[in-house]
């Protein structure tokens, strides 16, 4: 199976005017064409700064300062996203990635109607469009997400619900049919049942459309329901990578084995829930050796000396020393 | 970005080329080749309407396009035919004097000038020398007649400054016949004042009731008349008019057009006193009256190498008034006071160019009361000096005590006065301060409240003021220097501020309801009453009646008597100038001093030639005087 | 026919009743409307109360002033000036207060605004209409000039915080605030009129060059004189609406729909232009309609120092005259300009604001 986007040794820096914060380290990840791949890990973990780096979109003062993040595209395009210029990733942005933001609430232009941000962004891409097509495509993308586009169109934002404004956001991301779509939480604002009906609406867009999406979320519920390979994020580093039934089923990594324990289940007793021991740590003071190590009930003398190499053990990848040889 | 930063780069680089090229003042010949005269005046800016006495400021056309009869020079008296045609010519026994007008006089709409116009003026403008008229007659065309009331016949002299006090030239009989046939027919109607009462009226009648709102109806009317032309005779008309600039031309059909220079005068207006020094400094405008402080003239006449400064007397002196009415003015206090200060200091820091004066208030300035009194008389003035010793003993002869520094009063308080003055005159503020650190290091202490003349006015004359004294003008003449100009204003003015013991308002005689209530020594003259003494409201009216010998005595009882009345104390005797731009007008006098230095600091003594010449320079004094006989001539 | 006429009767009732109906839903819709404009009202009838007696508070005798004036302008003695000034003023120093105030007020109704004391022809109107103009043209300049600049100023320091920009627009903020606007006006007139004679040092335009009419030579000068003031303006004004925008859109960048904008692809230059600015300019309007309101009340420090003939100068002209009548009819005039600019900025600001529209 073919990788539409290729992470190698991914660090990212955020310079301070005292000290750099490593908000990503050493991270290496495969998102597979076609596939819904997640990223889990608690807030703080790195999952929005990795992804928002495929876009070359880090808010400053974040920078790549290791790495390479490369796309590949369904004509054979190679393109390394890290070097592109202004010009090259404006194009690159929304016509070949798109992302769907965490508050849709404030991601749509208070002052403009629905349809006039459509507009702009397309005219903005100089596809050379006339009204009429863009018209009719924006029609046929909110039909997509089950809007009732006439209305919608013509709508201010706040004029919408939360869960219509979302749907507006997944509509937006498809205007130019990319081939990676990125999704930050895009139902944690959302009660379960609209959540339930925009995660079938993106399998839907998924399957149909062969689009490859990127799924960001700490619901390790939505993940196990919808997504074909997990990653699991913590303090910067990816723990663990792998296709979704064997990460769950055998949760060989400590972290990933705090995490599902610590979900509660509809059918068994809360008393069953474990949480995690600690905190996460502080960015700028990490633990020696394995980051995780102070949390980790399987702890070991080598896991404080150095961190572990990542591991790869049935077509996944561990970050664990209990793993390597 | 690099683009705005080139063209700001070029924008900068343009305006100082630009700068470079605009260059300072020229000198040199034939500098007024458009002939004109640019000055500074306001106005009225809404419109300046259309005539003298409409009630609307009509600036600068009062003093070039407005004439009278004569044109009288303040502070010198002198007296220039204008529309008239030589001096007015005096009957043998006084009761009638009679003005001849020019043949060429004419209005600016070309209607001649006449004699009915004048007689139209006085019926419609009860001026003051109406108040000693039976009525003003046409003889003919261009003759005038004055008849004089027998009751009241001023000297000679004074009948030719009351009759060249008016402006006659402003009412033209064809324009305003309808009021002026109404007024004559209201006069004629009213009823004469008897010969032996006291009252006064215009051409002895006196118009009550109904007569009366007839009267001020008909006033009213004349004043709110609008004309298609501004009524007016003088060398200039008014060509434009906006509301920072008017534009005056030649009128051609003047009865001196072939003799005046000038084609057009330029008037512009400010209200900031340091924009007009601004205009001078930068030979925007030829003249300024006024004088400046010391370092803003040199600065300006630095800075403009055409302008000159030339100084005259101000009739009028400037000084320190007593609230009398306050108990801490005792005799002998306001006597000490006159020691106190050093009036040289005071002159110094207020009007470098000032005279200093040793007296007290007298009733009129120094160089006035030189002229006006008798040598004995002049000489019996009471004259003080600086002498701060002389000052302690009196006080303490007054029963104050100083302790530590500071002075008590008599009942034990710590002296402690309150000075009020006029912040908006620089001389007077100035002196007002040097006042306040005089006292203070004295050891009397002394507050300062300045607040513009209005707020002064009425604060410094009400009852229970809360001034212990003022800094102000302690004799001004407003017109002819004839004496009872500067008595009168005191009447008016500076008696209220002094709080001078005044007749009640329901004073059985009504002539004397709330005038001056004060007895002056008789200096056992004609004028004493069976008492030996002179009130100073007997004859406040009627000085013009004496003539110039017999008034001097007069005078001499009324200088004498507020001298010792110490109301006040003189500081100096106010010197005023005029810039006047040397080389674009010709004949400017003083010119060995200006040639010299151009800052003249010669002031002309009474009497001399250059006394007059000076005078006609300053257009207040003079109006356009100087312009309309020809002096001033442009440097085409 | 009885029935006929039961049944006109009927229908006469029935349509006045919709009549009435359609009135009161009519005044029921605009309430708020109502509500605001009868504050507006109240605002404006206590206003002229209280500005009316206020000036008479002045202390000083119109009467006895005028004389002193009259007497040093025409070189005549006081008494007879004093004569002169009774009958030239049309005032009556004994009419009660209170029927001035309602003499005043009537006059209101009939539009008069106020007439002198000094001369019947010179009006509040005649003073509003021939002196407005000057002041609007100027303020609105300015304001104009200073709004526009002052926004761009502002995104600019926003989008390149701690830039050398930045550093250097701040400087200009302190510099400009600090210096009143009347100094900056002297400054100005010192170096460019007078040190380097580029502009006029003085009045709106020049009666000895130009007339007043629609030709080239009369807008060149208008505009020549119009520079300095408005430069001084400029200047002082600018400072305020940069740090207004600079709040606001810094407040706008941290907003979600920027770099939502961004990921999209939209060049930089567009997120400034339509995001940016049009987002961070809401707050600001109302400031610019306050503003503009208070533009009607003129200047006079400023107009002074141009000798630049508007509403202000003339205004604090006639306070000093102590004309009541036209001062109190000019402040009027300005009081219900504030009021009526802030009446329809409330109303039309849900026009600019989908955000903001009330039912």
């Amino acid at each position: 199976m073919e990788n539409v986007i290729e992470i190698r040794n991914v660090t990212i820096d955020y310079k301070l005017k005292r000290y750099d914060i490593r908000a990503i380290t050493d991270v290496s990840l495969d998102i597979k064409r076609g596939k819904i791949t997640a990223l889990v890990g608690e807030s703080g973990s790195g999952k929005t700064t990795l992804s928002s780096a495929i876009l070359q979109c880090i808010s400053t003062p974040g920078e790549v300062t290791a790495g390479s993040i490369k796309f590949f595209g369904k004509d054979g395009s190679e393109t390394d996203v890290c070097a592109c210029n202004n010009h090259q990733i404006n194009k690159f942005r929304w016509e070949k990635v798109s992302m769907v933001f965490q508050a849709a609430q404030s991601a749509l232009n208070p002052v403009m109607t629905v349809f006039e941000q459509f507009e702009e962004t397309v005219r903005e891409h100089r596809m050379g469009w006339d009204k009429k097509r863009i018209e009719e495509r924006t029609k046929e993308v909110l039909e997509d997400v089950k809007l009732d586009a006439d209305r919608v169109m013509k709508a201010y934002p706040h004029e919408l619900s939360g869960g219509m404004k979302q749907r507006v956001m997944i509509a937006f991301a498809l205007i130019f049919e990319p081939e990676l779509i990125i999704l930050d939480e895009p139902t944690t604002a959302l009660d379960v049942i609209t959540q339930d009906y925009i995660f079938k609406i993106l399998q839907r867009i998924n399957r149909e459309k062969g689009i490859s999406m990127l799924l960001m979320t700490h619901d390790i519920g939505v993940v196990a329901k919808f997504a074909d390979y997990v990653g699991v994020m913590y303090a910067g580093r990816l723990m663990e990578y792998g296709d979704i039934r064997t990460v769950f089923k055998q949760r060989r990594h400590p972290y990933t084995a705090g995490l599902i324990g610590s979900t509660p289940s509809l059918i068994g007793s809360l008393d069953d829930m474990k949480p995690i021991e600690g905190n996460p740590p502080d960015l700028r003071d990490l633990p020696k050796g394995c980051v995780f190590s102070p949390r980790c009930p399987y702890r070991t003398d080598k896991c404080t000396e150095k961190e572990p190499e990542d591991y790869i053990k049935d077509g996944c990848l561990l970050k664990c020393t209990r793993y390597g040889e | 970005m690099r683009k705005t930063f080139v063209i700001a780069t070029a924008l900068v680089l343009l305006v100082v080329v630009i700068a470079c090229f605009t260059g300072c003042i020229e000198t040199g010949q034939s500098l007024n080749a458009e002939k004109s005269f640019r000055v500074i005046s306001s106005w009225e800016k809404s419109g300046v309407g259309s005539h003298f006495n409409s009630g609307k400021n009509i600036g600068p056309l009062a003093t070039f396009s407005v004439e009278g009869l004569y044109q009288y020079i303040r502070s010198t008296d002198e007296i220039i035919p204008m529309l008239a045609d030589g001096m007015p010519v005096h009957s043998d026994d006084g009761l009638s004097t009679t003005v001849k007008i020019k043949e060429k006089a004419c209005w600016q709409n070309g209607d001649d000038f006449v004699a009915k116009d004048v007689w139209a003026y006085y019926y419609l403008n009860h001026t003051t020398v109406t108040n000693y008229l039976l009525s003003v007659e046409e003889v003919d065309n261009k003759t005038v007649r004055f008849n004089w009331n027998p009751n009241r016949v001023p000297t000679n002299e004074v009948k030719d400054l009351l009759i060249a006090q008016d402006r006659q030239g402003s009412v033209c009989y064809t324009e305003f016949r309808v009021y002026a046939d109404t007024a004559y027919d209201i006069v004629s109607r009213s009823a004469d004042i008897p010969d032996d009462s006291t009252n006064w009226g215009a051409f002895n009648k006196f118009s009550t009731g109904e007569l009366l709102s007839e009267l001020n109806a008909n006033f009213a009317a004349y004043r709110a008349h609008n004309a298609t032309w501004f009524v007016c005779t003088g060398p200039f008309k008014l060509k434009r008019e906006s509301a920072t600039q008017i534009l005056l031309e030649k009128n051609e059909l003047h009865w001196n057009a072939e003799n005046i220079g000038f084609d057009r005068i330029e008037v512009y207006s400010s209200s900031d006193q340091n924009q007009i020094y601004g205009l001078l400094a930068n030979d925007q405008i030829d003249y300024l009256d006024g004088l400046a402080p010391i370092d803003t003239l040199n600065s300006i006449l630095d800075s403009n190498p055409n302008m000159a400064h030339l100084k005259m007397y101000d009739p009028g002196s400037i000084g320190l008034i007593f609230n009398t009415e306050k108990v801490v003015w005792s005799d002998k206090v306001r006597e000490a006071f006159q020691y106190i200060f050093d009036r040289e200091q005071i002159k110094n820091a207020a009007n470098p160019y000032a005279i200093t004066s040793y007296y007290p208030l007298m009733g009129m300035a120094e160089s006035e009361a030189k002229t006006w009194m008798t040598e004995e008389g002049f000489n019996e003035l009471p004259k003080y000096s600086y002498n701060q010793a002389k000052a302690e003993e009196l006080l303490k002869e007054a029963g104050w005590s100083k302790s530590g520094g500071k002075w008590y009063l008599p009942d034990g308080k710590e002296a402690e006065l309150t000075l009020g003055t006029d912040k908006g005159h620089p001389g007077m503020s100035a002196a007002a301060i040097v006042v306040q650190s005089t006292l203070e290091s004295f050891g009397i202490k002394c507050v300062i409240k300045m607040t513009d003349h209005n707020s002064w006015a009425s604060a410094a004359s009400m009852d229970n003021s809360t001034y212990d004294m003022s800094v102000y003008w302690t004799d001004l003449n407003m017109s002819f220097s004839y004496p009872t100009g500067s008595y009168i204003h005191f009447n008016s003015m500076m008696a209220n501020v002094a709080h001078v013991p005044r007749f009640p308002d329901n004073y059985s005689n009504a002539q004397l309801a709330g005038q001056i209530n004060y007895e002056f020594d008789g200096r056992g003259s004609k004028f004493a009453d069976a008492n030996g003494k002179v009130n100073f409201s007997t004859y406040l009216n009627n000085m013009y009646v004496y003539d110039s010998t017999e008034i001097k005595e007069l005078i001499d009882i009324y200088n004498l008597g507020m001298a010792n009345a110490n109301w006040g104390i003189q500081f100096y005797q106010n010197v005023t100038g005029s810039f006047i731009n040397i080389a674009r007008i010709k004949n400017v006098p003083m010119q060995e001093y200006w040639t010299q230095n151009r800052n003249v600091e010669v002031v002309p003594e009474v009497g001399t030639e250059d006394f007059y010449e000076v005078a006609r320079t300053n257009l207040i004094y003079g109006n356009g005087a100087i312009v309309t006989m020809g002096i001033y001539q442009p440097n085409a | 026919m009885e029935k006929e006429n039961i049944t006109a009767k009927d229908r006469i009732k029935s349509v006045l009743t919709k009549v009435w109906k359609a009135i009161v839903g009519f005044l029921y819709k605009y309430r708020y409307f109502w509500k605001k404009l009868g504050i507006a009202v109240l605002t404006l009838a206590f206003s002229t109360i209280v500005i009316f007696f206020i000036i008479r508070l002045i202390p000083g005798d119109i009467v006895r002033e005028y004389a002193l004036s009259l007497a040093s302008s025409r070189n005549i003695p006081y008494d007879e000036a004093y004569r002169l000034a009774v009958s030239l003023l049309n005032y009556d120093p004994e009419e009660s207060i209170f029927l001035q105030f309602f003499r005043y007020v009537g006059g209101l109704f009939r539009g008069e605004l106020g007439v002198s004391l000094y001369n019947e022809d010179i009006t509040a109107n005649l003073l509003i209409k021939q002196r407005l103009p000057w002041t609007l043209f100027i303020s609105s300049v300015s304001l104009l000039i200073s709004f526009l600049l002052g926004t761009w100023l502002g995104s600019l320091m926003a989008r390149k915080r701690n830039g050398a920009a930045d550093t250097a627009i701040s400087s200009y903020i302190v510099v400009s605030g600090s210096i009143p606007d009347y100094l900056m006006g002297l400054l100005l007139v010192l170096i460019f009129a007078y040190t380097w004679k580029i502009f006029p040092s003085q009045g709106n335009y020049d009666a000895f060059y130009s007339e007043p009419g629609w030709n080239f030579k009369f807008f060149y000068d208008v505009l020549r004189h119009a520079f300095l003031p408005v430069a001084a303006y400029v200047f002082v004004q600018t400072g305020t609406w940069t740090l207004m925008m600079r709040g606001s859109s810094i407040g706008v960048l941290g907003e979600d729909y920027i770099s939502a904008a961004k990921a999209r692809g939209l060049s930089e230059r567009t997120i400034t232009r339509k995001y940016l600015k049009r987002n961070a300019m809401l707050p600001l309007v109302t400031s610019l309609a306050v503003s503009f309101a208070a533009l009607f009340g003129g200047s006079p420090l400023m107009e002074s120092i141009f000798n630049y003939p508007g509403i202000g100068l003339e205004l604090s002209a006639r306070i000093g005259l102590k004309d009541y009548f036209v001062v109190q009819g000019i402040m009027f005039f300005t009081s219900s300009m504030v009021i009526l600019v802030n009446l329809i900025t409330d109303s039309i600001y849900s026009l600019i604001d989908p955000r903001v529209r009330k039912e």
